[in-house]
C-alpha cells in the first residue's frame, strides 16, 4: 500500500498535470477495486461457511410444517415431477413410513409485508388437511394472525376453490393477509390438480 | 403479467403499499427534506429519476451478472455499488448536458445513495422475481408514491411553521406525530380490494 | 479506561444516535413492532457498526479521499451481507421476521455517519468503542420504542402476555401510524428531559455570572433563546 502511495507522489512531482491526474485516478480506482475484491472474497467465504446450515434450516422448517399438518414426527416426502407445467409450486407426496398419507403443496402468496410461504396438506383424496405457514413477515399482532390456528383451521376439510368472506372468514383489520393465505390455498389446490393429472393420479 | 396487472401493481405501489406510510422505506429524507413543498418536490423528482433507472440497471446486473455465476448472495453489495455509481454518473451527466435539471435536483442527488427506498425497491423487485418491465414500473411507481408522500407532508408542515406547540414537542416530535396522522389517512388504502 | 466508559455513555445516553441525533429512522419505525425484532435489529446493526468502525478506522489512511463514501458503503455492505448470511444460518426465525430490513442496514444513516464523523478520523480502539456505544444506544432506543408499542398494541412483551386478558389490544400502536406517533412522543419526552437539564445548567451559569451572591430570579431561564437540536 505504501509503495503505491510513494509512486504517486513521485509521478506527481515529475510529470505534467494530465499524466498526474491519470495516475491519481488509476490509483484511486485500483484501491477501490481492491476493497471491493476483498469484501467480495470475505462475503463468499462466509457464504460457503453458512450455505449448508441455511439449507438445513429451510428443510427443517418445511418438514416441521408438514409434520405438524399430518401429525407425524418424521414425515417422508417425495416431490412429484411437474415437467411441462408452468407452476411455481412444489407438490410432495407424503408418506408415514411406507404408507401414503396424502399430498402437500408448498406455495407462495404475496401478503402485506412480503411473500407468505406456506404448506397446504391434503389427504389422499384431495381434501385440505391443514395449512401451516413456513415464513411470513406480516405485521405482528395483526396480519400475523393469519398465520395462527383460529384462522388456518378454517381451511381443514375444504375441497374446492375458496372465497374469502364466504368459505373463510377474514381477520378484521388484516384483509390483505387473510386474502393472501386464501389465495395461496386456492393456488395450491389448482397446482395439486394439475400435477396429479399429469402423473395420472386421482382427480376429483 | 399483462398490462392490466402492471397497472394494478403500480397503483398498489403508489397508494396501498406506499413506501413511506406502509413500509417505512425512505423515512430519513422524508422527515429531513420536507420543510418546504418545493424542495420536497425536487427531492421526490430526483428520487423518481434515480429509482426508475436503478430499477432497470439492478435488474440487468442481477439477471445477467449475479445469477449466471451463482452469486445471488452478493446482491446487496452489488446493488449498493450500482446505485452509488449511478447516482454519481447521473450527477455528472446532468451537470454537463442538462444544467437546468441539475440546478433543480443537484443538491439532492448525493443524498439519494443512502435513501433506503432505492435499495429496497431493487431488492424487492428481485424478491418478487419481477420481469424487466415490471421492475422498471415498480421502481417508478414506488418512487411516485414516495414523491406523493413527501410533497403532501411538506404541504402540511409548511402550514405548521407558525404553530406554537409545547416546548418539548417543538421540531422533530411534532413532525413525527403529523406523519403519523398522514399514515392513518393512507392506511385507508389498505382496505382497497385489488 | 475512564475515557472509554465516558465514550460508551455518550453513545448510549447523551448522544444517542436515534433519540438525540435522530438518525436511522427507517429501521426505528419499521422493526419496533415487537421487542424481539427490536433486539434482533439492534444487535445486528451493532455488529455491523462495530466491524465497520474498526475496519474503516484501520483503513483510514488507505482509503482515497475522493471515493471514501463509496469505499465505506462497500465495506459496510460486505459486513451486512456477512451478518445476513450468519443470521439465516443460526437465527433463522429472526432472519425471517426482520426480512428486508437486514440488507437495508447498509443504508442506515447511523453507520455511515459514524464512519464519516468518527472512524475516519480516529485510531482503531476508540472507533471500536464508539461502535459499541452507538450500537448499544441504537439497540436501547429500539427496545424502548418497541416495548411501548408491543405493550400497548398487543399487551405482550417478547411475545409473553404481560397485561391482563381483559386489556383491549390497541392495534393502532403496531400499525405504521402508531410507529410515527409513538416515536414522536418518545422523542418529545427525551427533549423535555434535555430541555430541563439545559435550563438548569444555563440558570446556574447565569446565576454565577450576574449574581455571585444573590439568588437568581426565576424568569431568567425562559428569556433565553431556545436552541433546538435538529440534526436530520
Amino acid at each position: 500500500m505504501s509503495k503505491e502511495k510513494k509512486k504517486t507522489t513521485v509521478t506527481k512531482n515529475e510529470a505534467g498535470s494530465a499524466k498526474k491526474n491519470f495516475w491519481q485516478a488509476a490509483v484511486v480506482g485500483a484501491k477501490l477495486l481492491l476493497i471491493c475484491a476483498i469484501v467480495a472474497g470475505v462475503v463468499s467465504f462466509v457464504y460457503a461457511l453458512t450455505a449448508e446450515q441455511y439449507a438445513i434450516n429451510m428443510q427443517a422448517t418445511k418438514n416441521e410444517a408438514i409434520g405438524e399438518i399430518f401429525g407425524l414426527s418424521a414425515p417422508k416426502c417425495e416431490a412429484l415431477p411437474a415437467e411441462g407445467l408452468e407452476i411455481e409450486e412444489t407438490v410432495f407426496k407424503v408418506y408415514d413410513g411406507d404408507t401414503h398419507v396424502g399430498y402437500c403443496v408448498e406455495v407462495k402468496s404475496g401478503g402485506f409485508g412480503g411473500d407468505i410461504t406456506m404448506m397446504v396438506g391434503y389427504t389422499a383424496d384431495c381434501t385440505v388437511l391443514g395449512v401451516e405457514i413456513v415464513s411470513m413477515s406480516e405485521t405482528p399482532g395483526l396480519g400475523s394472525k393469519a398465520g395462527e390456528a383460529p384462522f388456518l383451521s378454517q381451511f381443514a376439510g375444504k375441497t374446492d376453490t375458496l372465497t374469502l368472506g364466504e368459505d373463510v372468514d377474514a381477520i378484521s383489520g388484516a384483509t390483505i393477509s387473510s386474502k393472501a393465505v386464501t389465495e395461496g390455498v386456492n393456488q395450491a389446490f389448482q397446482s395439486l390438480q394439475n400435477v396429479l393429472s399429469l402423473n395420472g393420479g386421482a382427480i376429483r | 403479467m399483462n398490462f392490466g396487472n402492471i397497472l394494478l401493481m403500480m397503483f398498489s405501489a403508489i397508494l396501498v403499499e406506499n413506501f413511506i406510510f406502509a413500509k417505512f422505506y425512505g423515512c430519513c429524507p422524508f422527515l429531513g427534506v420536507s420543510e418546504k413543498p418545493d424542495t420536497a418536490l425536487g427531492m421526490g423528482m430526483a428520487v423518481t429519476f434515480v429509482m426508475t433507472v436503478s430499477g432497470a440497471v439492478t435488474w440487468v446486473v442481477y439477471e445477467c451478472l449475479l445469477v449466471p455465476f451463482g452469486l445471488e448472495y452478493l446482491q446487496t453489495v452489488a446493488f449498493i455499488l450500482v446505485i452509488a455509481a449511478l447516482v454519481q454518473f447521473i450527477e455528472m451527466f446532468l451537470r454537463k448536458f442538462i444544467p437546468a435539471l441539475y440546478n433543480a435536483l443537484g443538491i439532492y442527488l448525493p443524498l439519494i445513495t443512502t435513501n433506503c427506498a432505492v435499495l429496497s425497491a431493487a431488492l424487492l423487485a428481485v424478491q418478487k422475481s419481477y420481469s424487466f418491465i415490471e421492475a422498471v414500473c415498480f421502481g417508478f411507481s414506488a418512487a411516485l408514491g414516495f414523491t406523493l408522500a413527501i410533497t403532501v407532508f411538506a404541504g402540511v408542515r409548511s402550514r405548521m411553521q407558525n404553530a406554537d406547540p409545547p416546548r418539548a414537542f417543538k421540531g422533530f416530535p411534532l413532525t413525527l406525530i403529523t406523519a403519523g396522522l398522514l399514515a392513518m389517512a393512507f392506511s385507508c388504502f389498505s382496505g382497497v380490494k385489488l | 479506561m475512564n475515557k472509554y466508559i465516558k465514550q460508551l455513555k455518550e453513545g448510549i445516553l447523551d448522544n444517542n444516535p436515534t433519540l438525540v441525533q435522530l438518525l436511522g429512522m427507517c429501521p426505528t419505525l419499521a422493526t419496533t413492532t415487537s421487542l424481539k425484532n427490536a433486539v434482533g435489529m439492534g444487535l445486528a446493526a451493532t455488529a455491523v457498526l462495530i466491524c465497520s468502525n474498526l475496519f474503516i478506522s484501520l483503513l483510514r489512511k488507505f482509503i482515497p479521499k475522493q471515493v471514501r463514501i463509496a469505499a465505506y458503503i462497500v465495506i459496510v455492505s460486505g459486513f451486512v451481507t456477512a451478518v445476513e448470511l450468519l443470521m439465516r444460518a443460526y437465527f433463522y426465525s429472526l432472519y425471517q421476521s426482520l426480512g428486508l430490513f437486514i440488507p437495508l442496514i447498509v443504508v442506515n444513516c447511523i453507520i455511515l455517519a459514524r464512519a464519516e464523523a468518527f472512524a475516519s478520523k480516529n485510531p482503531p480502539l476508540p472507533s471500536l468503542v464508539d461502535g459499541v456505544g452507538m450500537g448499544l444506544g441504537f439497540t436501547f432506543a429500539l427496545c424502548l420504542i418497541a416495548s411501548v408499542r408491543e405493550l400497548l398494541g398487543a399487551g405482550t412483551l417478547f411475545g409473553l402476555q404481560v397485561l391482563p386478558d381483559a386489556y383491549p389490544e390497541m392495534t393502532f400502536f403496531v400499525l405504521p401510524a402508531g410507529a410515527f406517533v409513538t416515536l414522536g412522543f418518545v422523542i418529545a419526552a427525551v427533549q423535555k428531559i434535555r430541555n430541563s437539564a439545559a435550563d438548569r445548567a444555563r440558570l446556574k451559569s447565569i446565576e454565577e455570572q450576574r449574581y455571585p451572591a444573590a439568588p437568581a430570579p426565576e424568569q431568567v431561564g425562559e428569556t433565553e433563546t431556545e436552541k433546538e437540536v435538529d440534526l436530520v
